[in-house]
């Protein structure tokens, strides 16, 4: 077997094995932890009204905001992201927003 | 019937394995002709045309028929602003362009039985669809006469206007009708049914629309339960902007009613009591919608039982039911949650397709109330699956602070709106 054909190969089976059912936060798991979030704040994260575009934010800044919400002292202004972030482990709150993060 | 302990056609594939594709493409002519799989959703509301849309989005292979009487759906939630003047009838009515547009193929056509071991549809008209897997969405059927006196013929006189349609815009054209110094009366049901705080929504909305134009008028209330959604937030905007016009009876104080007199408009409650209105609105027992029933999947109890995990019929295989028509305890029935399972039942029957196991199950619900135009109030809540068991995230969700200040109910007031455009735009497609 070519070199380059069985590294990437190998590449691609060590792909498959880490994003796979071992990994507890599949790709699947956090497109379906993420459905109802366009609820409110629109398709993919992107809002069409007075709620927050999630879409394309750092995932970081997301993730703070998240686990700010989460908090026993939130944002100020927060009215029902409180209630909803404490739902969320902060694995899922960053699997979120990595998935928002990268969304267009 | 069939029943989920049949051999799965995952495992009957493999165990055709070896027999070459001449039966294998018997078994599964869809696949084998390129398709990613069959599915037929039934009802395009909330829950089923969501569940549509997702499915084209995890994959535009998988063949999509959706089937849906009404070209223009219009939706139970925010009628309630309609009957306080807040909004128009036309904008809660969405169409199906979108859904066309991804691939789906949209019959407008009433879906009247379905064979769970041929797995067929058939609708009115005798066209006969193919499935693999159905995704049911049917929404609620009202138990007519279960409530002595209130049956189809007593709907047109005294509307439950509890499915949006000619029934909001005849209850509508009654409050518009009404004299000032009329009686509103609601009738409420017992728990399960339909959006859970609607009926208090509703009396909102109408405290509003009277105070603003008959001001004389009253509401009364008479809840076959002893306790509703949001209630102390409810009791505490009726009396900050309404006053004394709204009058909530629990069932311990008589709230219960047990025969209509749709004619005369009067109600008779349990503690034999006659209550006569100018405007009766009866909000029925309900049921999961006739087409569960047909498919085999519903319960005795008149809901359909559903697998946590994947939204699939713990009665037969390979149908999957979501929204309103589901025992889905502690999930409330409502257009939301409607939504979220549609997702899930989408995402899990897409991964079947693709031999993948099922994705870990997840939803929430956020519900936004209107007691007063800039006065909002929510309940919140997520969801996820322990021991098999649909379970609420303990420490998460809840209603509204009581002591919210008037920029915190005006905030929850607008991200209502915002919601309704949101989820709007995620089921249909509908532009705010």
């Amino acid at each position: 077997m070519d070199r380059k054909i069985f590294a990437t190969a190998t590449a691609a089976f060590l792909f498959l094995v880490s994003s796979g059912p071992l990994s507890a936060q599949s790709a699947a798991d956090t497109a379906v932890l993420a459905g109802p979030c366009a609820n409110c704040h629109g398709t993919n994260g992107k809002s069409n009204g007075k709620i927050p575009t999630l879409a394309g934010r750092p995932a970081t800044a997301l993730a703070a905001v998240m686990k700010a919400f989460k908090s026993e002292t939130p944002t100020p202004a927060t009215t029902i992201m409180n209630r909803i972030a404490k739902g969320y482990t902060d694995e899922q709150i960053e699997a979120l927003a990595k998935y928002f993060a990268e969304q267009k | 019937m069939m029943t989920t302990k049949m051999i799965s056609r995952r495992h009957t594939l493999r165990l055709l394995g070896g027999a070459g594709a001449g039966l294998m493409s018997l078994s599964m002519p869809a696949i084998a002709q390129g398709s990613a799989g069959r599915v037929v959703v039934i009802g395009g509301g909330f829950g089923g045309a969501t569940a549509a849309k997702y499915l084209k989005r995890a994959n535009s292979k998988i063949q999509v028929t959706l089937v849906e009487p009404l070209q223009r759906y219009y939706t139970c939630p925010f009628t309630n602003l309609h009957f306080g003047g807040l909004r128009t009838f036309e904008q809660q009515g969405h169409n199906y362009n979108e859904l066309r547009a991804l691939g789906v193929q949209v019959i407008h056509a009433l879906a009247n039985d379905v064979d769970n071991k041929k797995k067929t549809v058939t609708l009115a008209g005798g066209r006969v669809l193919q499935y693999d897997k159905l995704i049911l969405s049917p929404g609620i059927d009202i138990r007519w006469g279960e409530l002595s006196g209130y049956d189809q013929s007593a709907a047109q006189l005294a509307p439950h206007a509890w499915q949006a349609g000619p029934q909001t815009q005849l209850l509508k054209r009654q409050l518009d009708a009404m004299p000032d110094g009329g009686t509103f009366i609601l009738a409420a049901p017992e728990n399960p049914f339909r959006c859970p705080p609607g009926p208090y929504e509703r009396v909102s909305m109408i405290g509003h629309y009277f105070k603003t134009r008959k001001p004389k008028s009253k509401i009364l209330v008479l809840d076959a339960k002893e306790n509703f959604s949001k209630q102390g937030l409810f009791l505490d905007g009726w009396k900050k902007f309404y006053g004394e016009m709204i009058e909530w009876v629990p069932v311990s104080k008589g709230g219960k009613v047990v025969r209509v007199d749709a004619k005369s408009r009067e109600v008779e409650t349990e503690f034999g009591k006659i209550h006569k209105a100018s405007v009766l609105n009866v909000v029925p027992p309900q049921k999961a919608g006739f087409i569960a029933d047909r498919a085999g999947v519903t319960a005795s109890n008149g809901w359909v039982p559903i697998k946590a995990e994947t939204f699939e019929s713990t009665q037969v295989a390979d149908i999957y039911v979501i929204g309103d028509a589901t025992a889905a305890s502690p999930m409330p029935k409502s257009g939301f949650v409607a939504n979220a399972q549609g997702k899930l039942a989408a995402a899990v029957i897409a991964a079947s397709f693709a031999g993948r196991p099922a994705p870990t199950a997840s939803w929430a619900n956020t519900c936004y109330s209107l007691v007063a135009p800039d006065y909002g109030i929510s309940v919140a809540n997520v969801y996820d699956v322990v021991n098999g068991k649909l379970n609420e995230i303990k420490g998460s969700g809840g209603v509204s602070p009581r002591d919210a200040s008037p920029e915190f109910r005006k905030l929850e007031a607008d991200y209502g709106v915002a919601w309704y455009n949101a989820i709007a735009n995620d089921a249909w497609g509908t532009k705010a």
